[in-house]
């Protein structure tokens, strides 16, 4: 196990710059996880550390250790890659076992140790199948049992679960997160979907057009985002544009009391789930449904307030359009962006 | 359009096809059949007998010329599985084909006639060669009968050497993108996993491509065995070629030797059934391991 530390990379293709000084340090045992949209640069950047490619710029360390000019066979970096790639012509045990193998170990130590990670990974009584009669689960397990085997410094997921269906892959999210919890082996995963991201990391890293926006715990980067391209990325927000003057923001929607020191430009952003939708009472205000979003457990209503529209979301799915709702802003656990 | 005739009507688009492939052939497989039983009744055979399968199979040059197919077309085919894939993977792993398009060049003699490949084996290795003639230039021989012969000679090597000329080339073409498939996905798993290259080469690579290498090496061993053409112009008058004797007596004056011919073509047919057989078993396998050709 290992932390690591990334200092301003760099990667470009054809001229054109894919990885933009890119900075992490990420604490051993720690799960970090790459999020970004398609073509961000996730997969360049795991690749890069697995050392499938080099950086033309900036240093990846392993604990102290550069890791530079650490060819790939001896970075001990394990990469999991999305299409899995176990070996068709071996066993789930051969496939387990070949890392142990090519570092030529004694037969019985590679037999325990492999012995051991298919009671780990639960693969018990499939030790002689081949890739091709697993289950897409089971190919998974093997396939992060191969990269356990080696005892890595550190392990390297990249997409893993993209391709299982929904329930399956909430269960391998709970798996990996445990996993990694019982290992404390410090993880590095790829994936552009925003619930995977939450459950499993302790910290994310938000990389769009090849440049970290953001690197901080699941809940600061969706409750405290640091830009509105952040914001964005989490979900459907709500802004609503004023002024601040003498702790009060002034706006279309209307004015309200706030903390903070005066600003000729200020945007207020709202999650769906914070704009909360009930009874008139003192600080509420009235708007009018405009449009309805049926979710399955909740219904998420546009509503027009004095032109501007937001969308909330809402456990009451008894609204239609047209109906005269109120709703209360909390400014305090709003996000504040200065311009 | 009637379901019904929806149902054949693929089947008659592709009739003409059918009726001229499948009818030559199942006419040539049934008349060699026929005349290997004795029944040529064009030259007055009319009964049906095993009288020449007994006799070839008494015939000591017909074991003689089996063992001499065999051999050639064994060590030929496994020669040009050995260098094609060498070949194969030092294009790989120089990366020529990003720098140059050149290495194409290999690929000439797939398209070359064997009769060509024959001349050309002929005019650079036989005891009147160009090699012959430089040996004799810079006086490492002093007459060119010192060459070592290498066209008709009982060892077959020019036989062998043109075989390998058109195979190893083929071989290449076959597991070339094979490799190269395997090299950016398995073989940096392997890598990854703490193999050297040798270690990615001989545990992943080799035994992923080992049943297209087979298919390969089977279609060349098939072919070598049953043509004559190599064997019948640069290979040894003692012993023949199986298909160099089946042409022989095919072209034999006295009609009444047809049989015989046919007879050695019905043990071609029933080895390259054979051979056809792995070929189908060894394409399962390749399947079953999602290993695309």
């Amino acid at each position: 196990m290992s932390n690591i530390k990334i200092f301003n990379v760099y990667k470009y293709y054809n001229g054109r710059a894919v990885l933009k000084n890119i900075n992490l340090d990420i604490n051993e045992g720690e799960l970090v996880v790459l999020l970004g949209p398609s073509g961000s640069g996730k997969t360049t950047l795991i690749n890069g550390i697995a050392g499938i490619i080099s950086f033309e710029n900036g240093e990846v360390y392993f604990n102290k250790d550069l890791m530079n000019n650490v060819p790939i066979e001896k970075r001990n970096a394990a990469l999991v890659d999305q299409n899995l790639l176990l070996f068709p012509h071996m066993t789930v045990y051969s496939n387990i076992a070949f890392g142990l193998k090519m570092r030529r170990l004694d037969k019985q130590i590679i037999d325990k140790k492999v012995k051991l990670l298919i009671d780990l990974m639960e693969l018990s009584g499939l030790e002689k199948k081949y890739p091709y009669q697993l289950s897409g689960g089971q190919a998974q397990r093997v396939a992060i049992a191969r990269a356990l085997a080696i005892e890595p410094k550190v392990l390297l997921l990249d997409e893993p679960l993209s391709k299982l269906d929904k329930n399956l892959r909430r269960n391998m999210q709970e798996f990996i997160k445990e996993l990694q919890k019982k290992l404390n082996i410090t993880t590095i995963m790829v994936t552009h979907d925003l619930e995977e991201a939450f459950i499993v990391a302790d910290k994310i890293a938000l990389l769009i057009d090849g440049e970290i926006k953001q690197y901080d715990t699941p809940a600061n980067i969706y409750e405290k985002p640091v830009s509105k391209e952040v914001a964005e990325f989490f979900g459907c927000s709500n802004y609503i544009y004023g002024k601040v003057e003498n702790g009060k923001f002034i706006s279309d929607v209307g004015v309200f009391d706030v903390n903070v020191s005066n600003c000729q430009y200020a945007t207020y952003m709202f999650r769906p789930e914070q704009i909360i939708l009930g009874e008139k009472q003192k600080n509420s205000l009235k708007a009018c449904i405009i449009k309805r979003q049926y979710l399955g457990d909740r219904v998420n209503y546009i509503i027009d307030i004095n032109g501007n529209k937001l969308v909330c979301s809402s456990n009451n799915k008894n609204l239609n359009i047209g109906d005269i709702v109120y709703i209360s802003l909390d400014f305090d656990k709003a996000i504040c962006f200065f311009e | 359009m009637n379901k019904k005739y929806k149902l054949i009507f693929p089947y008659l688009l592709l009739l003409p096809v059918l009726l001229f492939i499948f009818g030559i052939f199942i006419f040539g497989i049934v008349n060699i059949f026929l005349q290997s039983f004795g029944y040529f009744p064009a030259v007055g055979l009319k009964l049906f007998s095993l009288r020449y399968y007994k006799e070839i199979l008494k015939d000591p040059n017909f074991f003689y010329s089996l063992k001499f197919s065999l051999y050639i077309s064994f060590i030929s085919s496994l020669l040009s599985v050995i260098l094609g894939v060498l070949l194969a993977y030092l294009f790989l792993s120089t990366y020529l084909n990003d720098k140059a398009k050149f290495y194409n060049i290999y690929k000439i003699s797939v398209i070359v006639p064997h009769t060509i490949a024959a001349f050309l084996v002929f005019t650079i290795f036989s005891q009147s060669g160009f090699l012959s003639r430089i040996f004799f230039r810079l006086g490492f021989i002093n007459n060119m009968v010192e060459f070592y012969p290498m066209t008709f000679d009982t060892k077959g090597i020019g036989v062998i050497l043109a075989y390998v000329w058109k195979g190893a080339p083929f071989i290449t073409l076959i597991t070339y993108d094979i490799l190269k498939k395997l090299s950016d996905t398995y073989s940096k798993v392997a890598l990854n996993l703490g193999a050297n290259n040798f270690q990615v080469f001989w545990y992943i690579l080799f035994p992923l491509v080992l049943p297209t290498i087979s298919l390969g090496f089977i279609i060349l061993f098939t072919f070598s065995f049953g043509a004559y053409e190599i064997p019948y112009l640069l290979g040894p008058s003692k012993p023949k070629a199986l298909p160099v004797l089946a042409y022989i007596y095919y072209k034999s004056v006295n009609l009444k030797d047809r049989p015989y011919s046919m007879v050695i073509n019905v043990f071609i047919i029933l080895f390259s059934l054979v051979l056809a057989f792995l070929y189908i078993l060894l394409n399962k396998i390749i399947k079953k391991h999602g290993i695309d050709r």
